[in-house]
């Protein structure tokens, strides 16, 4: 749909087409890219992308695990999202979650109830184990100055040897032949599935998380202030904005939606608290929302492309015997396009 | 007290060889952020330098060529954080997280059918004198020559 033809002189065409083009355009390099490398490394291709095809969105089943699979993204690229729009960096996604996940198990393994009031309460506990990981990244900068690029992103490694704590120690489940997961949640801390398929009732959270953090981003004067700290935190202070006070609050709810991917994942994917539950999708969330400019409606498309490549990921280690890591040499080399063909001198979406 | 001697030093000897693997890490990142960039891609360029250093060494048999690819495989790899974040100014942590997932990916296969090799490491140089500290010779001075390397580098 390019108006540009019907523009007055002097007016900028849109910017989103050559976006959209130019990072159809990255995808597209980097899968020439990593088809020369399968038939280097002696696979067939093709062979290989037939069976990815059938496995994901050639089928009901392979469509389900996409979605599965992008709920976590889908929040943790929020995560990162909100609070670079105040120029903030949120790598601590990963970390985020697993605290979400912690608080949510806890609340299904001591507190429990009926369904109605239980996942509510799971819902909140994650979204407070999320938030307090990352408003304790946020402490740390405002009382010490710590960078929060460095913060969030070592403490991820923290918060998954937290969750180790507990399910090697006193959550694991003492009739679980000592394999480190907490005891199954009772049916009333499992989200529903739908359609009869793996996939879940989390689903309308990040789709409807992405409505909300768009409409306040773009309609309200929340949404126009953060733009203008974003643009110039110190102009924004002296216009008497309240930054300090609404950097707290994007990070807050940056972590809280990653806390709420924690959840999603132990009560509708797994249903117990286990090691590994997310082994990076928070860090495919951060760059799903890099690769949108932040953009928390693109970020629906980005996220949708990285979990469409981590399902194939893990397809390709079964059916053509290649390690599940390779994907990641696909999701490298798309970066690296899509970073390649960005115009230099462009501002850095921080 | 004797056991507790046993365990300190058993502690520390484990601690000098994983440490020292960090310390090279820390090096390159120091000398990264001297120059007022940062390099999240460190991670990678480590798995690509253990990964190729090692494949050099088995199928070369000599240890100081796959010493050698090692740092050229970890360079080779930053060559890239420092291609899209200099020459294309690109968002410098969004490289390295990019580069780090790629050597993730590449190592893992090329590694693959390296996973049952095994080469004969770099041996230990006993220091004359040093090495007969009771626990602290034991763990530091029996050590081999990247590792003298690396304390001669932290003198500096």
């Amino acid at each position: 749909m390019s108006t540009t033809g019907a523009l007055p002189r002097g007016v900028a065409p849109p910017r989103l087409p050559t976006a959209f083009v130019r990072s159809l355009a990255a995808v597209g390099f980097a899968l020439v890219a990593f088809t020369a490398l399968l038939a280097v490394t002696g696979r067939d291709p093709f062979d290989a992308y037939a069976k990815v095809f059938r496995g994901t969105l050639g089928s009901r089943v392979g469509l389900a695990e996409i979605g599965v699979r992008m709920v976590p993204i889908l929040l943790t690229a929020l995560a990162a999202a909100i609070p670079a729009r105040l120029g903030l960096i949120n790598v601590g996604g990963e970390g985020q979650l697993y605290l979400g996940a912690w608080a949510a198990t806890a609340m299904a393994l001591f507190v429990g109830g009926p369904i109605w009031s239980l996942l509510p309460l799971m819902m909140a506990a994650g979204f407070a184990g999320g938030a307090f990981w990352a408003g304790t990244a946020m402490l740390l900068r405002h009382w010490r100055g710590v960078n929060e690029v460095i913060s969030t992103l070592l403490m991820n490694y923290i918060a998954v040897l937290f969750v180790n704590v507990f399910v090697f120690g006193p959550w694991k489940n003492p009739a679980g032949f000592n394999y480190p997961y907490t005891r199954d949640f009772d049916a009333g801390a499992v989200l529903p599935s739908l359609f009869d398929s793996r996939l879940h009732a989390g689903i309308v959270l990040p789709l409807a998380a992405v409505v909300l953090a768009h409409l306040v981003l773009t309609r309200t004067r929340w949404g126009f202030n953060m733009r203008a700290i974003g643009g110039n935190a110190e102009a924004s202070k002296r216009r008497g904005i309240p930054v300090a006070r609404y950097m707290a609050a994007a990070v807050l709810v940056g972590g809280g939606v990653a806390g709420v991917a924690g959840m999603v994942e132990v009560s509708g994917v797994q249903h117990h608290l286990r090691p590994g539950i997310s082994n990076g999708l928070g860090m495919l969330g951060f760059l799903a929302s890099w690769l949108a400019d932040h953009n928390p409606v693109t970020i629906v498309a980005t996220s949708f492309l990285l979990a469409l490549v981590s399902v194939s990921g893990d397809l390709l280690q079964f059916s053509a015997d290649l390690p599940s890591a390779a994907m990641n040499v696909l999701v490298g080399l798309i970066l690296f396009f899509v970073l390649t063909f960005r115009a230099p001198g462009r501002k850095a979406a921080a | 007290v004797n056991e507790l001697w046993l365990v300190l030093g058993g502690a520390l000897m484990g601690a000098v060889g994983p440490g020292i693997s960090v310390l090279y890490a820390t090096y390159g990142e120091v000398i990264t952020e001297r120059s007022g960039r940062i390099n999240l891609g460190t991670e990678g360029c480590m798995m690509m330098g253990a990964t190729f250093g090692f494949i050099t060494t088995v199928q070369t048999g000599h240890l100081g060529l796959g010493v050698l690819a090692g740092a050229l495989a970890g360079g080779l790899l930053a060559l890239v954080v420092a291609f899209l974040a200099i020459n294309r100014g690109a968002n410098q942590l969004a490289a390295g997280i990019a580069v780090t997932l790629f050597g993730l990916g590449v190592t893992s296969f090329a590694g693959r059918s390296y996973v049952a090799s095994s080469i004969h490491g770099l041996d230990p140089l006993p220091l004359p004198v040093l090495s007969g500290i009771p626990i602290l010779g034991e763990a530091l001075f029996r050590q081999d020559l990247l590792t003298y390397i690396a304390y001669a580098l932290e003198a500096n």
